[in-house]
């Protein structure tokens, strides 16, 4: 960032992160006092669903900027300073009021336990971002959350690219690195995803101390917040998240949220609070933005909200059912609307680019450009498995294999720990000797439908999916050891020096895994950055030949299943993902025809077995079309790299 | 007197376990004076109504231990899901540094 060394780039990156989060923030708790949320939160539930919100406007601006054709940076930074002018005074009085509060929670660490787990969590948080402050080289990161907001700022727009299905999808999350980008960073890009790991674990631990710690009861319900928050940020496949501009932990913080607020509004008080009941649904909406997925949760609190309706009214007199009736389709409107509003606006936008609303999914129903059964652009992103009960013990096993028994993988030259530990999933075996209360009984059945949702549907997807229920399941886990620990001595003693000897072993071994990186992120010469990137993405000696070797006008055809655009120092066209777009043809001729009318040059291959999941290995639907197409059109080999060949296009 | 007791919180002790075994030792204190401790009470003292102790009689094996060792059930599990996080912790912390994989002994 500014040309600056490595190390005093962090520190201005960092900077300015916590002046975009308080910017956020302020806009945030705007929003909740222009919808008359405020004066029903706690001043830090304010400052947490304020987060979210603040996000959440930000992004809906930087979408309309950049759909009006405006994404430049003087634009970007007006828009982000009317947002500090309207949200300064909010988040000054906020901060003023939350300042005792802070003082508790500083306190609060003089009690052995509560100090022993902010140390877990800060160490955890350190190691993830002594990680994260490293040159971007993770694939969905170069592929798409990155390689998109790129293209954004090149055209100063916020267009339609359909050689990439990622194009469409909903993107909150990329709208706020396109901000990071624009002010020349992608670190702070990361950054912003960081902080939702760390927003999703404080609403979590909130949660834990307002709905489930008793108050009055043992002093270890003291320790439940920071417990919850230790569980969650040591687990090792968390550290890995944190380390990328993944968005799960976005998703999870919004459906985190969404069932605070529906607790806040359905259970504590006499009658369900609308304006309560709309938070939940801004959050739902704002989850839905993040990812598809993130409709499943909201979608399944839409349900829970139908039946508790049904049920108060069943239950009810002829004057209650009256009442019901009157408040009920009130209700309904208050969750809903946001959630539609919030995820129409992607929706809208999808169905007047392409002509689908979910573009490139379910095209074999809704169509939409591009999509042909021949050539179906979401051959590469993989099969999901059917509503079957046969996809049940699949999908344990994959899930048995991914959260506990995964050995260390090797991604982009590093050696990662990418399950869940051993703490996260066991200490819900705590749980049977809980007292079962309404909160826990709503994340219980919250975790429960998104695990059986994700047994059909996420087999053969990421882990990192599953985020919101292993956020749940720390949540649950937590509040079961304090539980059992409170019953005799000897049970604390027990749980307690498991469970300290377990979060000491992982933060260690993560504080320990951070040493590849530390040379880079602490480094005060700017070669370091290369030499990193060198060491750690296979196909940067031909980005370095593109941009030494090609003029400027070259155009460049990745022939990849997991093409990796941020880096590639020249316009390019991803050549696999949508192949109706980009020409794919079994004529050579044809195909080359295409390629002529994109205005390609150099085509670079990656020689890889394509990552199709669900799909046999070694499946490649165009293998034999390419070699046709090669033998006629390619030049001899400019440069190889690992598997990746770049070739001039003859 | 016992509604005062249980209000004085035993000073710097307000857990509920601590509160549960003075209010216990101070019910049979009172039973053995012949006074009537009031049934709801004695329900909360001694809650779950269910047995929930497994009591073992080392006497039988060492005249060190004169009196029957109580054991709460709560404890027994309590002690069970130590040893299977400990399990866990081995199989996550040394499985991949070459170590016996002790999950094979289950198959």
């Amino acid at each position: 960032m500014f040309g600056l060394p490595p190390l005093l780039a962090h520190i201005v990156e960092l900077l300015t992160i916590t002046l975009l989060v308080g910017i956020a923030v302020g806009a945030g708790l705007v929003v909740l006092r222009l919808l008359r949320i405020a004066p029903l939160l706690s001043v830090g539930e304010r400052l947490l669903f304020g987060t979210l919100l603040g996000y959440g406007t930000m992004s809906v601006l930087v979408l309309g900027v950049g759909l009006l054709g405006l994404l430049y940076t003087p634009v970007v930074l007006g828009v982000l300073m009317i947002l500090a002018a309207v949200g300064a005074v909010p988040l000054l009085v906020t901060l003023r009021e939350a300042a005792p509060a802070f003082r508790n929670a500083l306190n609060s660490l003089r009690y052995p336990p509560n100090l022993f787990l902010a140390i877990i969590v800060a160490l955890s948080v350190v190691a993830a971002l002594v990680k994260a402050l490293v040159p971007p080289a993770t694939q969905d990161d170069l592929m798409y959350h990155f390689a998109l907001p790129r293209r954004y700022i090149e055209q100063h727009a916020i267009n339609f690219y359909p050689d990439s299905n990622y194009s469409l999808f909903p993107q909150i999350m990329e709208m706020l690195y396109t901000v990071g980008l624009l002010l020349g960073s992608d670190r702070i890009a990361i950054l912003f995803a960081f902080s939702t790991g760390l927003l999703a674990a404080a609403a979590a631990a909130l949660f834990a101390k307002r709905l489930l710690a008793e108050r009055d009861g043992h002093p270890l319900w003291r320790a439940l917040p920071l417990l919850m928050a230790a569980i969650f940020l040591s687990a090792p496949l968390h550290n890995f998240v944190m380390r990328a501009a993944n968005t799960d932990f976005a998703q999870a913080s919004a459906e985190m949220l969404a069932i605070y607020a529906f607790y806040l509004a359905v259970a504590t008080r006499p009658q369900i609070d609308t304006r309560l009941l709309m938070l939940s649904g801004i959050c739902g909406g704002i989850s839905f933005s993040v990812k598809y997925y993130g409709i499943l949760l909201p979608g399944a609190l839409g349900l829970a909200l139908l039946a508790l309706i049904l049920t108060h009214w069943r239950k009810g007199d002829s004057t209650e059912r009256e009442r019901i009736a009157g408040s009920a389709l009130r209700n309904v409107l208050a969750y809903g609307v946001p959630i539609l509003a919030i995820g129409g606006v992607w929706l809208l936008r999808n169905f007047i680019e392409s002509g689908n609303p979910v573009w490139p999914a379910l095209g074999n129903i809704l169509g939409g450009s591009y999509w042909s059964p021949a050539a179906d652009p979401e051959v590469l992103l993989g099969t999901i498995p059917g509503l079957r009960w046969e996809s049940i013990p699949s999908g344990l096993a994959y899930q048995y294999n991914a959260t506990l028994g995964r050995q260390p993988l090797p991604i982009d030259n590093h050696t990662y720990v990418v399950n869940v530990g051993p703490l996260l999933l066991t200490s819900l075996f705590a749980l049977p000797l809980a007292r079962w209360k309404p909160p826990l009984r709503l994340a219980l059945y919250a975790a429960t439908f998104v695990w059986v949702v994700s047994l059909f549907y996420f087999s053969r997807a990421s882990i990192r999916y599953l985020a919101t229920v292993f956020l749940l399941c720390a949540l649950m886990g937590a509040y079961g050891l304090i539980s059992i620990a409170v019953r005799s001595r000897i049970s604390a003693l027990a749980m307690g020096s498991v469970v300290a000897l377990s979060l000491t072993l992982m933060t260690l071994d993560t504080t320990l895994s951070t040493r590849p990186f530390l040379s880079t992120t602490f480094a005060l010469d700017r070669a370091a950055e290369e030499r990193y990137l060198e060491a750690h993405m296979d196909d940067y000696p031909v980005m370095q030949y593109l941009a030494a070797n090609t003029p400027p006008n070259a155009v460049v055809y990745a022939w990849d299943s997991r093409p990796r655009g941020y880096r590639i120092p020249r316009p390019y066209v991803y050549g696999r993902l949508v192949p109706k777009y980009s020409g794919v043809s079994p004529n050579p001729d044809e195909w080359h025809a295409r390629l002529e009318e994109l205005g390609i040059t150099h085509v670079l291959v990656h020689n890889r077995a394509v990552f199709a999941p669900g799909y046999p290995p070694g499946y490649d639907p165009d293998r034999e079309t390419f070699q046709a197409l090669a033998a006629r059109y390619l030049g001899p080999p400019l440069i190889t790299a690992g598997n990746f060949t770049l070739y001039e296009l003859r | 007197m016992l509604l005062n007791y249980q209000q004085q919180g035993h000073g710097a002790d307000s857990s509920t376990q601590g509160q549960e075994e003075h209010l216990r030792s101070f019910a049979a204190l009172r039973m053995t004076e012949g006074e009537m401790v009031p049934q709801h009470r004695l329900s909360r003292i001694h809650r779950p109504t269910r047995a929930s102790h497994i009591t073992f009689h080392v006497s039988r094996f060492s005249a060190t231990f004169q009196q029957p060792m109580k054991i709460s059930l709560t404890t027994i599990y309590s002690l069970l899901l130590a040893l299977f996080m400990l399990f866990m912790l081995y199989q996550y912390a040394f499985q991949w540094k070459n170590l016996p994989d002790l999950g094979r002994l289950f198959g």
